[in-house]
């Protein structure tokens, strides 16, 4: 008998909203540099702007950074307590799930309602803006599909059960 | 022997800090100024404001159904 549980999914969702983070920040805020944390109501003009902006982008570094450890420990409660197994499509499914739950909270959060950045600063609330919603629910939809689709009992959608 | 004890007590003494060479130059002071000016906690509260539902989203996941 093998008892079904939610709590590998829930840790390969935290661990995707993570990396939704810091995909995010590392591309976006450092790389390409096409918005910072606060730059809606921060706007980058100047050194000392950029580096208030860039203090911020650590401070949601550091909390992405305590998600994706939170996942992690998830991960390893789930592996020690013997709650169901991390499948492949879990695994995959969750990444993609939380992925796409990070873009479509932050999205709506950050851009369309307090408008503290956006995806193409330049341009503030624009296009890009949709493109990065469209893009998450793109993810949740694909993680969702995959999670559902995958070995009975992988997301149960209904009591705490056994499979055989 | 005395070299390792000293690093974790220079560590943690105020020394290291106020040695530093952009700490206290015009930007870093600009920096501060600008982080801890009035509107701190709003933009805090900005910057975290979608914590609480990824959060929330994990918990309801993670939690197991009654039977």
């Amino acid at each position: 008998m093998v008892t079904v549980s939610r709590q590998p999914l829930a840790a390969a969702m935290a661990i995707g909203i993570g990396l939704g983070g810091f995909f995010d920040g590392i591309i976006f805020h450092q790389i390409l540099q096409v918005h910072n944390m606060l730059s809606g109501w921060l706007p980058v003009t100047d050194l000392v702007s950029a580096k208030t902006n860039m203090v911020w982008d650590g401070l949601f570094h550091a909390a992405m950074w305590v998600v994706t450890l939170a996942g992690v420990g998830l991960a390893w409660r789930a592996g020690r307590r013997g709650d169901g197994a991390m499948t492949t499509r879990t695994l995959v499914g969750g990444f993609l799930i939380g992925w796409g739950l990070f873009n479509l909270v932050e999205g709506l959060i950050d851009h369309h309602l307090l408008g503290v950045h956006h995806v193409y600063e330049a341009m503030g609330a624009s296009i890009w803006d949709f493109v990065f919603l469209g893009w998450g629910a793109a993810m949740l939809l694909a993680g969702w599909l995959i999670v559902r689709r995958g070995p009975a009992g992988a997301m149960p959608t209904g009591p705490r059960r056994t499979a055989p | 022997m005395r070299r390792v004890l000293a690093f974790p007590v220079l560590a943690l003494t105020a020394g290291p800090a106020a040695a530093c060479n952009i700490c206290h130059s015009p930007t870093s002071l600009g920096v501060r100024h600008l982080l801890f000016s009035h509107d701190f906690w709003l933009n805090a509260a900005a910057v975290a404001a979608p914590l609480p539902v990824l959060a929330l989203a994990i918990v309801l996941v993670a939690r197991e159904p009654r039977r």
